[in-house]
């Protein structure tokens, strides 16, 4: 069951490009030169590879993204990453895909950007079974793909990446809140727009099918938001199709620039087709 | 009386493993039932072969039996070794124990691995002939439940809290891949994941013959799984893991719950506790501070940090390291419980 579902949502992630290797500069370090956790290269990706990039010749993503995610996954149902892209690139990164190569669901996600996005700012969280890396594929408008990815360490040996609490999980699904922080950095852009940070959350158990029913020992089907759709008035922010690899209760902290509609508009539906909306009016001033 | 030792092998993997029986035997019932019991045990563990097995007598097996200390008269304790799980210590990370009444036995937590599990009971038959009536597990957690198997086939019944077979199920996978990968395969041989025969969905009195049991399952604290199991005779109250000592508090059910139920420990007659790891005993309800002290700062560092906007990724990185102390495991556990805490109270 687990496997087709994978395979289903894998087939939906395809990226068809072509695009050179990079080099980069060896007399000046750059900025991840102390990077603890690269890639360390396996059998899953090779299978994972052309249904995430196609034939497409993956850039080496360092010098447009910082990635960050721990050396080692303290939490399996709760391992957080960091994807920043570096300021004046001057590229603008239209399709994002997160890879766990050694999960039963590698593609956590695949972000499509709106350009009130600009440099991408996205942080969320995965569930970690298994000593995997962890990678992020990002298309550029102009057909240019680029790879950054960091290996992490499984969690101990109490640690599962399920439900703490399935009831709560359920009783509680669907409720959304927007947290909308104040950024010491925030400038305002050539055009006017102020750069937003904001924190979305939508509760939702997210079960991964490997997960049982309270009182019995049958499996859960899986059940998971396979979409989320974020606008800014009518302009859209992030679409993302996701698997179960996201951990319950979705987050995703992102940055955007204001286009001044003042409220979000937030879709979210889930594998057994249930819709959640909900509209966030947005705190005027920085 | 004699137990059964048996070399059973798995593909390459070789180790000897005492099989229970529910009743105690002497030398010729031993040697005359061996046979049909070892096969019974390998017709229901796939893949196990058998290349030898012998009658011992139980005072020979001092070497093998687990260390336990009669706290009280008839309370017996099992203090686990506050350390990682590594092949060395096949998982005897947490404590253990057993209870003698006039009829029967009670033992509490089973270990993370069968190998442990076979020298608590050999403790366990080194005190008495009686027969072990329960096994009862304090919460789901591997170290404290994967052993369960060799008391069932000693005839107990295995009880819990009424949540833990789904929350057991639900992990079983994860748990038997991470513990045959960190123990390795010989002191993992043989381990096998069986599920409570029934849980308790609040309190329950069970009778050993003249020694009352008081059974307790708990609202969500460290698990939504806990439960307390309290010896009258002793007045001791054996906690599981709402109480470490020692070893670094490990958060998989709710800050707000576990500090509450800290907090609403009263004394009523209750003098020791035995927490679910550290030293084997503890004053009733003090030995509970450390651990409440350690939850409720982390608890006030995360509100805060949440209260600033800092993201969970950049939180975790520094959330609770002020408080190491004395802690051991801390550098495993700490940002476990800072990731556990952050992803419950930015709800609030």
């Amino acid at each position: 069951m687990k496997q087709q579902l994978a395979l289903a949502a894998c087939a939906s992630v395809y990226l068809a490009l072509s695009a050179h290797a990079g080099g980069t500069s060896q007399f000046v370090l750059p900025p991840y030169a102390a990077i603890q956790n690269q890639i360390v290269e396996g059998d899953a990706w090779k299978a994972l590879r052309e249904m995430v990039a196609g034939k497409a010749k993956l850039l080496d993503g360092e010098e447009l993204l910082s990635f960050d995610a721990p050396v080692q996954a303290f939490d399996a149902a709760t391992v957080p990453f960091t994807i920043s892209q570096r300021a004046g690139s001057g590229k603008r990164i239209a399709e994002l895909t997160v890879v766990v190569d050694d999960n039963p669901m590698p593609i956590a996600a695949k972000f499509q950007f709106g350009r009130l996005m600009g440099d991408i700012h996205m942080e969320s969280r995965v569930r970690y079974d298994v000593y995997s890396n962890i990678r992020a594929v990002a298309k550029t408008e102009t057909g240019e793909t680029y790879m950054v990815g960091r290996f992490v360490k499984a969690a101990g040996g109490c640690s599962a990446a399920v439900s703490r609490d399935v009831k709560v999980a359920l009783d509680a699904m669907g409720q959304m809140k927007l947290k909308e922080f104040r950024d010491p950095n925030a400038v305002s852009t050539k055009d006017g727009g102020t750069i937003r940070d904001v924190q979305l959350m939508i509760r939702h158990p997210n079960f991964t099918g490997m997960q049982v029913k309270t009182g019995t020992l049958d499996y859960i089907d899986p059940r998971f938001l396979d979409k989320v759709v974020v606008k800014l008035g009518d302009d859209l922010l992030f679409r993302m199709t996701g698997g179960f690899s996201i951990s319950e209760n979705p987050s995703f902290r992102f940055k955007f620039k204001d286009n001044g509609a003042g409220a979000i508009a937030v879709y979210a539906r889930d594998t057994e087709g249930a819709e959640f909306t909900r509209t966030f009016a947005l705190n005027s001033g920085v | 009386m004699f137990e059964l030792l048996v070399t059973l092998c798995l593909s390459t993997v070789c180790a000897e493993r005492v099989l229970p029986s529910p009743q105690p035997m002497a030398k010729a019932d031993c040697e005359a039932s061996m046979d049909a019991r070892s096969a019974g045990w390998v017709k229901a563990h796939e893949g196990f072969r058998i290349k030898g097995q012998r009658c011992v007598a139980i005072t020979t097996l001092d070497e093998r039996a687990a260390k336990v200390v009669e706290t009280a008269p008839g309370h017996f304790v099992h203090e686990g070794r506050v350390e990682p799980l590594t092949p060395l210590n096949a998982g005897d990370i947490a404590n253990t124990g057993f209870i003698i009444g006039e009829r029967q036995v009670a033992v509490i937590d089973a270990g993370s691995s069968r190998k442990v599990a076979e020298a608590l009971y050999l403790a366990v038959r080194s005190k008495t002939q009686l027969p072990i009536g329960y096994l009862f597990l304090t919460h789901m957690h591997p170290d404290h439940t994967l052993g369960a198997e060799v008391f069932k086939e000693a005839g107990a019944e295995i009880i819990g809290a009424a949540n833990l077979p789904q929350a057991l199920a639900s992990r079983s996978e994860t748990y038997m891949a991470n513990l045959k990968r960190l123990l390795g395969e010989d002191a993992f041989h043989g381990t096998k994941l069986v599920f409570p025969d029934r849980g308790v969905a609040d309190t329950e009195t069970i009778d050993l013959g003249g020694r009352e049991l008081e059974l307790r399952a708990h609202p969500t604290a460290h698990t939504n799984n806990d439960l307390t199991i309290y010896d009258k005779a002793s007045a001791t109250m054996w906690m599981g893991d709402l109480v470490f000592l020692s070893h670094t508090p490990a958060l998989d059910g709710s800050i707000v719950g576990w500090i509450k139920l800290l907090k609403a420990m009263k004394k009523n007659g209750v003098k020791y506790m035995v927490p679910g790891h550290g030293p084997g005993r503890a004053a009733y309800p003090d030995g509970a501070q450390p651990t409440l002290g350690y939850l409720t700062a982390l608890a006030a560092q995360t509100r805060k940090a949440i209260k600033a906007g800092e993201s969970l990724n950049t939180a975790i990185k520094h959330l609770g390291q002020n408080l190491r102390g004395d802690w051991k495991e801390f550098d495993e556990f700490n940002p476990r419980n800072a990731t556990s805490a952050y992803v419950e109270l930015e709800w609030e």
